[in-house]
């Protein structure tokens, strides 16, 4: 994980200057506290029915409240937040998960297709789970059979895919020599392409809404059917794949640029 | 990174067991055989004669678990299958 030397030069002029070089920012700070809070009432939630009930109930209002908070910023948070491209990704997931039981992988920097698709899982079921548990308790819905086994199955299938989620994130930080779980501390994970080897060729594109072409997987990390959305700013980029700009101000080289390869 | 696994792995594995053990409120009612129990329409007649709405019995370990309404109110009502002593009251 530390092993990014190579591509810390290109990228450490872009990044803040108190991250750590090599790294690139993935998650943002809402998400994170987000994806830990949530973690932490359902854990609540999970150990308190029929024992705890207010505090279960509480927990769950708090858990429907971060449902209403993520629906939101998948629509305005950074761009590993959103749920734009999801739709790509459901799509590779059947496949991606068949090619992870084979111990292949294709890295992404956000989720996975496997990852994505237990994003949505979740979300359905938690929503699912927490609004058959507000009606378990309404006047109107109060013992009738349908809201409670929904309330109790849905729940329970929750249980299960956290730790389908737990084991999956483990057994991918193995695959792909990287902690997930610090990255969703930090929110920091590694330059695509500075893994073991790295491999001239770099992505184009740092437009981030204008790309709508699947760009070619990275062959270094054998990436996959459904790219992410191309990595912005702290990219490295060869200057050869720029697209001519607007005719440059003359001005004096000094011997920096002449090291860097710029100017004419 | 190891240790973290481990710790990770080792939560999770506790904390879905122990909510598995968390998971049981009131159940424990009667000793009698099931065979002797009085039934479960006995139960709703009784929260019925109480003035509860009833919604829905269930058997909770060795209880009955009616549902009832009463003045808007919610609430679970315990009953043992042995006598229909009310055990315990769960306001909702």
């Amino acid at each position: 994980m530390r092993d990014a030397g190579q591509a810390s030069r290109s990228v450490s002029s872009e990044t803040p200057a108190n991250s750590r070089p090599g790294t690139v920012a993935v998650w943002d700070i809402p998400l994170r506290v987000w994806h830990w809070a949530l973690a932490a009432f359902v854990l609540v939630a999970c150990v308190t029915p029929n024992t705890f009930d207010r505090l279960h109930r509480l927990a769950g209002y708090a858990v429907i409240g971060l449902l209403a908070f993520r629906l939101i910023w998948g629509w305005i948070g950074s761009r590993h937040s959103l749920f734009e491209r999801i739709s790509l990704k459901l799509r590779a997931a059947p496949r991606y998960m068949m090619s992870i039981m084979r111990g292949e992988t294709g890295r992404y920097l956000g989720l996975n297709p496997a990852g994505a698709a237990m994003l949505i899982a979740m979300l359905g079921l938690l929503i699912i789970s927490t609004i058959s548990g507000v009606m378990q308790v309404s006047l109107r819905f109060f013992g009738v059979w349908w809201v409670e086994d929904a309330h109790a199955l849905s729940s329970n299938a929750i249980i299960a895919l956290i730790a389908v989620h737990v084991l999956g994130t483990l057994w991918m930080s193995v695959l792909q020599r990287e902690n997930l779980i610090r990255a969703m501390f930090t929110g920091r994970k590694r330059v695509p392409g500075s893994a073991r080897t790295v491999i001239g060729k770099t992505r184009p594109g740092a437009s981030v809404a204008g790309a709508e072409v699947p760009e070619p997987a990275e062959r270094a990390e054998r990436i996959s059917v459904v790219p992410d959305l191309p990595p912005g700013r702290a990219t490295p980029q060869p200057a050869a794949a720029k697209p001519a700009g607007p005719p440059r101000m003359p001005r004096a080289l000094s011997v920096h640029d002449r090291k860097l390869g710029l100017g004419n | 990174m190891k240790l973290i696994k481990v710790m990770v792995v080792a939560s999770a594995v506790g904390l879905v067991s122990g909510s598995v053990a968390l998971a049981d409120g009131y159940k424990d009612c009667t000793k009698l055989d099931k065979a002797a129990w009085k039934t479960v329409a006995d139960a709703e007649a009784k929260a019925k004669a109480a003035g509860y709405e009833v919604r829905q019995t269930k058997i909770e370990g060795t209880c009955y678990e009616v549902y009832g309404v009463k003045g808007g109110k919610l609430f679970e009502l315990f009953y043992s299958p042995e006598n229909l002593a009310l055990k315990h009251t769960v306001a909702k």
